[in-house]
């Protein structure tokens, strides 16, 4: 048989013909209309040459330089592609790599899309633009492979019939991110939950807390104590409750809440001390210093001063006890040393006294010794207590007055009055000064004082640091301003002070000294944060919690994954929030109830009791 | 009686002796004059005083002696002040 067909050619450049008999799939090849450039249709006439036994042969119309792609259909293989966090819609590319029959580098492969593929409603068609072609260069693809680019694809079902070079190419395409995307997801998931968990609880701990602390200082401040380091210690305590309440160390906030919620010692014998210091029958200097003695035990503000807080204090109490007969005792001899010189002097000076005022001066000398003879007789003449009358003391503790006024007359002698000398005869010393005997210990702040870490080791904060201002000779009397931030201490020499600032932060102490004009020190130190473990059995708690999380958030993702992996081509924004969801929902759901339940299987096996012991042990 | 009473007292009396001075004006040093006799008479007085107290050493005790005395001696002294006075 003998037939003739005609085809038509539309813009191919010419045309090839192949024929393949479908019995011996024996191929012809035939080119034809090489010539043909123009845009119209051309006719072409095919005449086949009969063969007996063959009815039908399958007749292949090509362009002039075809491919001859060995695949008729690429497969509807899921496609991989990660997203491109950076960009926003996420986009990936994926490509493959097609074995072509013919390589021709002068042939440039190029893609047009053609209708959607027949039943595929439900899947969407690439978009101009998204399919490129080219032939492998032994890189990506080999060289005689056309590879086929898909760019700017969204996770979803892609099918189009594809042409190349006038080859029709049906192409299916999944493309979903990968699949570690999931379970990452689900662990962000999980992960938000818990610290949103640990958060609420945190935030809700602390709030809770902080009103307690606030409840605490509040009360410190309406009753302030007799002693500022037991203020100060609860005050310590009390920063450092507020300092680790930040932190996640709630453990410790109960120690130091305990410490700070202290009774405040009542110090009774302060008070005592200083009813007896007024009522007792001493001079007003010595007074003064005793007060001051006491005023410097009270202010001691230090740890390492505790001890001789205490001491201080029953060393007052106890010449308390006895009126200060041994102040008293000293103050009396220094009186007695000091007339001695004073009236050996006095009579040394070479003066113009007539024998009339000579004799005078020699009796107010002997009737001002005299009445120092009557102050130690009476003075010594009892065990316990000081059996003078404040009137008698009074006038004591104007002898030194007196005794210097008679000097200034003696020097000065002209013109001197006899009855000058009358009113110390007759001790009517009422109208002279009072002139110190004691040192008032009042020493001046050295030039250049320098401020000084006591404690050895690195600053820390929210340690107790105690800093020394250097004074030298007598620190003890030195009652100093310690500024630090907004806070106000009138302390001692010494502080022992719990610095809550956040860790490595600069600190400006100043001191000034009270009284004085200031000359103030100022020290600067980088507090380090030391970062404590937490307690064994909490943290044994705590990350068995996360451990579960993370067992669950694994089976989750692989449940997710096997689910996901199946059809559906994961990737688009709602399949990340339901990822977030499961994670979220699977710590908030599952964990922490769970949590819960493990919680209280180990306090079953006894860990939360360690816990508290070590506790005790702590307090 | 021990020197205690002296060492207790003396200023007690002295302090009295400055109250007879201020009384004595416009003449005090007429009891400058005769403070050591009326200083004696004083503290023999008081002395003696204590002694029928008691004989106690207690402040009050020999502090109301003391001021008896003084008024005894006082009664003189303004006797005594007016002879001088009298012209």
């Amino acid at each position: 048989m003998a037939g003739a067909s005609q085809v038509f050619l539309n813009n191919l450049g010419g045309a090839r013909l192949d024929l393949t008999l479908p019995a011996s799939g024996r191929q012809a090849v035939c080119l034809m209309g090489k010539d043909l450039r123009s845009q119209r249709p051309h006719l072409a006439k095919l005449l086949v040459e009969s063969q007996s036994g063959i009815s039908w042969y399958h007749l292949k119309i090509g362009p002039r330089f075809p491919l001859g792609m060995n695949t008729e259909e690429l497969e509807p293989a899921p496609v991989t592609i990660f997203p491109r966090f950076l960009s926003f819609p996420w986009t990936g590319s994926t490509f493959v790599c097609i074995p072509v029959e013919y390589e021709n580098s002068l042939v440039q492969p190029r893609p047009v899309l053609k209708a959607p593929l027949p039943g595929t409603q439900r899947d969407r068609p690439f978009l101009p633009g998204t399919v490129k072609a080219n032939m492998g260069d032994g890189t990506r693809c080999q060289r005689g492979e056309l590879r086929l680019e898909f760019q700017g694809l969204q996770s979803g079902r892609y099918a189009s019939i594809v042409q190349v070079n006038g080859e029709n190419l049906p192409v299916r395409l999944v493309v979903r991110h990968h699949w570690l995307m999931i379970p990452v997801f689900v662990f962000v998931g999980a992960l938000l939950s818990v610290l949103t968990r640990d958060y609420l609880a945190w935030a809700r701990r602390r709030a809770a807390n902080e009103s307690r602390i606030a409840a605490i200082e509040r009360g410190l401040n309406e009753r302030r104590g007799a002693v500022v380091w037991d203020d100060l210690r609860r005050r310590n305590a009390l920063r450092r409750a507020r300092g680790v309440n930040r932190l996640l160390r709630f453990d410790e906030i109960e120690v130091e809440l305990k410490e700070a919620k202290k009774e405040l010692p009542k110090r009774a014998e302060i008070f005592e001390i200083q009813r007896r210091i007024a009522i007792a029958p001493l001079p007003r200097e010595l007074k003064v210093s005793l007060e001051r003695r006491l005023r410097s035990v009270t202010r001691l503000s230090s740890a390492p001063d505790e001890r001789e807080i205490e001491a201080g204090l029953e060393k007052l109490k106890a010449g308390a006890d006895t009126d200060f007969r041994k102040s008293f005792a000293e103050w009396l001899r220094q009186l007695r040393a000091h007339h001695a010189q004073a009236a050996g002097q006095i009579r040394q000076v070479p003066h113009g006294l007539d024998s009339s005022q000579a004799l005078r001066l020699d009796r107010a000398l002997d009737g001002l010794s005299l009445l120092i003879q009557d102050a130690e007789d009476l003075f010594f003449s009892k065990n316990n207590g000081i059996d003078l009358d404040p009137a008698q003391v009074d006038l004591l503790e104007r002898i030194p007055g007196a005794l210097r006024q008679l000097s200034k007359w003696v020097e000065g002698s002209s013109g001197l009055r006899e009855s000058e000398f009358d009113r110390i005869i007759h001790w009517d010393l009422k109208t002279f000064p009072l002139v110190s005997l004691l040192d008032d210990g009042f020493v001046r702040m050295p030039s250049s004082p320098q401020l000084r870490q006591v404690s050895a080791g690195a600053a820390e904060a929210l340690q107790p640091l105690t800093l020394e201002l250097d004074l030298g000779a007598s620190p003890e009397l030195f009652e100093l301003n310690w500024s630090i931030g907004d806070d106000r201490i009138l302390g001692g020499p010494r502080l022992t002070y719990v610095f809550p600032e956040r860790p490595w932060a600069e600190v400006q102490v100043v001191v000034s000294r009270e009284g004085q004009k200031s000359r103030m020190v100022s020290w600067k130190s980088s507090l380090r944060r030391v970062w404590t473990l937490q307690r064994r059995a909490q943290r044994r708690v705590w990350l068995a919690e996360k451990g579960a999380t993370l067992i669950g958030v694994a089976l989750a993702s692989a449940i997710a994954v096997a689910l996901y992996w199946t059809e559906k081509p994961f990737g688009r924004m709602s399949d990340y929030v339901t990822m977030l969801a499961i994670g979220l929902g699977l710590d908030a759901g599952v964990i922490a109830g769970g949590g819960q339940i493990l919680s209280q299987i180990l306090n079953r096996l006894g860990l939360r009791s360690e816990s508290e012991e070590k506790k005790k042990e702590t307090v | 009686m021990t020197d205690l009473f002296d060492a207790r007292f003396r200023w007690i009396i002295r302090r009295h002796m400055l109250q007879l001075r201020e009384e004595a004006q416009p003449e005090p040093e007429w009891v400058d004059k005769k403070f050591d006799d009326l200083y004696g008479v004083i503290a023999q007085m008081t002395r003696e005083k204590v002694q029928e107290l008691g004989n106690s050493l207690d402040a009050g005790a020999v502090e109301v002696a003391a001021r008896r005395a003084v008024e005894a001696v006082r009664a003189g002294m303004v006797q005594s002040l007016l002879q001088i006075r009298r012209p």
